[in-house]
């Protein structure tokens, strides 16, 4: 969190007089990670999945979880304040995310974000004979992003996130469990590129270092501990 | 910037998982303890001191402590004692050996939270005035005082923080003994203990975590001998690397011996190494063969029926039971000759026990307490087991709420200390 | 309707865009050279010691899809042995050959003239070859990656040469191998 704070502080020192706005920046650069100002559009949405690879130790045998999809939306509020919602689904278990963030051009190719993000994840296992589980927790995400617009075409964000367990609820038949303890959950950094690829068509494409206690993917197969677990995540997006 | 962009993209894809580690500390640098005169706890000094004790002076492991002794036969006439501490935070516990010096108790081990990666030395006194004097008489008069006068430090360091423990009272006992079941011999290897999960040494180890029992995984090799592995195929989680993969019934018993070693260094035991291990050198009274192949059930039914002779040759309490899990081992089992006098753990329906004869039902804890199925189970003279529980909330649930006979879970001395200090 | 409203818009702007110049093209790089397992593999966790051997010839085939931007998508194969060993112990001798064959989705992008990276993500196949009192041949797919840098000499409009430096990472099993190639690269299919 330290570092987090460092960061922005920096940032907001180094932002010079707001950046001339980039009239065509909607057709060129329609991107969902990078930090870019909404001047004329309202609306920025992807779709995607993602690919979660998990450690040994949790999923044993089970290295390479199902994908899971990414829906992703942002709202303008005013030029520099954006709304976002982030859908993850594998219908077994959902993570829902909604938040506000604030973004600044520092000049024309360095652009940088904060905001802050909840989360809602529940996840469900009564298909299956022998499980009668459910669980469901609340999260919060404070995050800040810094991207470069190397050229006209390629966009690369660094995004640092942390998270913080706020709620967690466990049944497994008629017993139940809830912890309302609030801890660090842990930071996930995350490096995107977004270009167009195809014709016209944008793609996103985020390599992500996840270092957690409690992932919400997992929730079925291991407690809770105090040990950090790293999952390295892939997303690819295709921006609509 | 481009390169430093391309970088930073390299590092993030090859950003590796660098393996967690528990770093034991070694405990056997007390002076106190070491010295030459120190001699070794009678057995009625031993079952005197078990008990629930109340923790004062630190709030580190909760307030109560559940203290009980285990053994494990290292040669003939050579038997080390184990005093466990089972505490009700964090899944921590204590493994101490004791021994008396001029009229003290001394104990002297290791602590280890099972959440998280702390461990560190602990030490306990008991003076004469603390309650020694009464422990180390030939024939202890209870209840009395007993107070553990403790030191426990982080890692390597020289203890310096300090723990009381004062007897409260006994330990909790039911009417029928209770199993506490150590998943894959005493816990996985996430779990980060010293030795392998479904190895001799876990299954010597297992005694001082609390365990009462043992499931086991049995495989075959290519030459048809039951080894104790859990995977499929040779891998990272359970092996060193050896440059073998795929799956382990594609090698023989030879050459598993030769090229494969567990995680901590260990050989892959044969299911007969196993059983022997349990029988002649731990208190343990319970194994669970977990099948995890298909084909005949007849070599493992030969052991079981081996060794529980053995054991009652012995006088010695030892129940060897075959796990179903899966319709397909059911109708393996039901394969068998003698099947339906062939004890057995049957992890289906109710249905399926009739069907198999098994005299224990091991439904999985996410179904809940099922109250009204565990006693309908009990009430035809049969026994309930239920696996995997290792969620500490849940454990406390099941103990307090449920009526089963008997918890298997990676987290042994959790279950151990909700067990125990019950009143 | 309020989101599909807005994106037809967004859309709409694209495509007023002229596209750029660049002409997408399908482009074929095959080569090899050698390979260095870079991973540890430490004696002692070897059941038995004997001579290990971490060099082996190594091969590449890569078909690449350069659309008209930069970032640039293809599939990945080839070949290399991670390494081997030999063992001797009183019931006889013994050789262990780890051989790895990668299927990687692979993306590329060029960060000079000439000058270009890739990274892939995938699979590898990997087979033992062991020796030792019967012979046995097993198989196992691990998750892994690959990151190479390369530099480019063309030749004429449709071949070049090229070096390549390579990491080949089954991270799943922690084997790791740097590999030196020549490749012979093709524009195999260009069109528009």
């Amino acid at each position: 969190m330290i570092r987090i704070t460092f960061y922005t502080i920096l940032l907001l020192i180094l932002s010079p007089a707001a950046y001339s706005q980039d009239s065509n920046f909607v057709a060129k650069h329609r991107a969902i990670f990078f930090p870019y100002p909404m001047y004329k559009e309202k609306w920025r949405t992807s779709l995607g999945f993602s690919f979660l690879t998990t450690p040994e130790d949790i999923t044993e045998e089970i290295r390479l979880r199902i994908p899971c999809g990414e829906f992703t939306v942002l709202r303008k509020i005013s030029e520099k304040v954006q709304a976002q919602g982030r859908v993850s689904f594998q219908f077994l278990q959902n993570h829902i995310t909604a938040g506000v963030h604030y973004v600044k051009p520092i000049n024309k190719k360095f652009y940088w974000s904060a905001g802050n993000d909840i989360g809602y994840w529940f996840g469900l296992l009564k298909i299956v004979e022998g499980f009668n589980s459910k669980a469901s927790g609340w999260l919060t995400y404070p995050s800040v992003s810094f991207g470069w617009m190397t050229r006209k075409d390629l966009l690369i964000t660094l995004k640092a996130q942390a998270s913080f367990n706020l709620y967690y609820q466990s049944e497994n038949g008629e017993n139940k469990f809830v912890s309302t303890q609030k801890y660090y959950n842990g930071e996930a950094f995350t490096l995107s590129i977004e270009q167009p690829f195809y014709q016209r068509k944008h793609l996103l494409l985020a390599f992500s270092a996840i270092s957690n206690k409690f992932y919400w993917q997992t929730w079925s197969l291991f407690y809770k501990t105090n040990r950090r677990v790293f999952y390295p995540q892939i997303t690819v997006g295709f921006i609509l | 910037m481009k390169n430093i962009s391309a970088i930073l993209i390299v590092s993030l894809f090859f950003l590796g998982c660098k393996k967690t580690q528990v770093a034991m500390p070694d405990s056997s640098q007390w002076a106190l303890f070491r010295d030459g005169a120190a001699a070794p706890l009678p057995y009625a000094t031993r079952q005197a001191m078990e008990g629930v004790y109340d923790i004062a002076g630190n709030d580190n492991f909760g307030s109560l402590a559940a203290l009980k002794w285990s053994y494990v036969v290292n040669g003939n006439n050579d038997t080390t004692y184990h005093i466990s501490g089972f505490f009700g935070k964090d899944i921590a516990y204590f493994i101490c050996e004791g021994k008396q010096l001029n009229g003290q108790i001394l104990l002297s081990g290791y602590w280890r939270k099972m959440v998280s990666t702390e461990t560190g030395i602990i030490r306990f006194t008991i003076d004469p005035a603390n309650g020694a004097t009464v422990l180390l008489n030939p024939s202890p008069v209870l209840p009395t005082a007993i107070i553990l006068d403790g030191l426990f430090g982080n890692g390597q360091d020289e203890p310096k923080n300090s723990i009381t423990l004062s007897h409260n009272r006994p330990l909790h006992n039911g009417a029928a003994p209770f199993n506490i079941l150590a998943h894959r011999g005493g816990g996985r290897n996430s779990d980060l203990l010293p030795v392998s999960e479904n190895s001799v040494e876990m299954i010597l180890k297992t005694a001082e975590l609390g365990s009462t029992g043992i499931e086991i995984d049995v495989r075959f090799t290519k030459d048809g001998i039951p080894i104790l592995y859990h995977d499929n195929d040779i891998n990272l989680r359970l092996t060193q690397k050896s440059g073998l993969v795929g799956p382990i019934e594609n090698y023989t018993y030879a050459q598993l011996n030769a090229f494969v070693r567990l995680i901590n260094g260990e050989r892959i035991p044969t299911l007969r190494q196993a059983l022997s291990a349990a029988l002649y050198k731990t208190p343990l009274t319970f194994i669970w063969l977990d099948t995890k192949y298909i084909g005949s059930l007849e070599r493992v039914q030969a052991l079981q029926f081996e060794f529980m002779e053995l054991a009652t040759g012995l006088g010695r309490p030892l129940q060897i039971v075959i796990g179903l899990p899966a319709e397909a081992q059911v109708n393996m089992f039901l394969e068998l000759p003698d099947y339906n006098i062939t004890p057995s753990l049957c992890e289906l329906s109710l249905a399926d026990v009739e069907r198999t004869n098994s005299m224990i039902w091991a439904p999985r804890f996410t179904e809940g307490t099922q109250n009204e199925n565990v006693a309908a189970i009990q009430a035809q003279g049969k026994k309930a087991f239920v696996w995997t529980l290792d969620v500490p909330e849940f454990i406390e649930q099941f103990i307090r709420d449920g009526q089963f006979d008997g918890i298997l879970s990676n987290f042994p001395s959790c279950v151990a200390y909700n067990y125990y200090v019950q009143q | 309707m309020l989101v599909s409203f807005n994106i037809s818009t967004a859309q709409q702007k694209v495509k007023n865009e002229r596209l750029p110049r660049r002409k997408p093209s399908f482009v074929l790089h095959a080569g090899g050279g050698m390979s260095y397992y870079t991973a540890g593999i430490s004696q002692t966790s070897v059941a038995i010691p004997g001579t290990l051997n971490k060099w082996s010839p190594a091969a590449t085939l890569r078909l690449m899809w350069y659309p008209r931007y930069r970032l640039r998508l293809g599939i990945e194969s080839g070949i290399a042995n991670f390494y081997r060993y030999n063992v001797r112990d009183p019931d006889g001798e013994g050789k262990v050959t780890l051989q790895a064959v990668p299927v990687l989705v692979v993306w590329n992008m060029q960060v000079r003239p000439r000058w270009n990276i890739y990274a892939g993500f995938g699979s590898y196949f990997l087979t033992s070859w062991l020796d030792y009192r019967g012979k046995v041949r097993s198989t196992d797919v691990v998750l892994g990656s690959n990151v190479a840098v390369s530099y480019t000499q063309p030749i004429n409009r449709r071949v070049s040469a090229a070096a390549e430096i390579k990491l080949m990472n089954a991270f799943e099993t922690k084997d790791a191998a740097l590999t030196l190639q020549l490749h012979f690269v093709w524009k195999v299919f260009q069109w528009d």
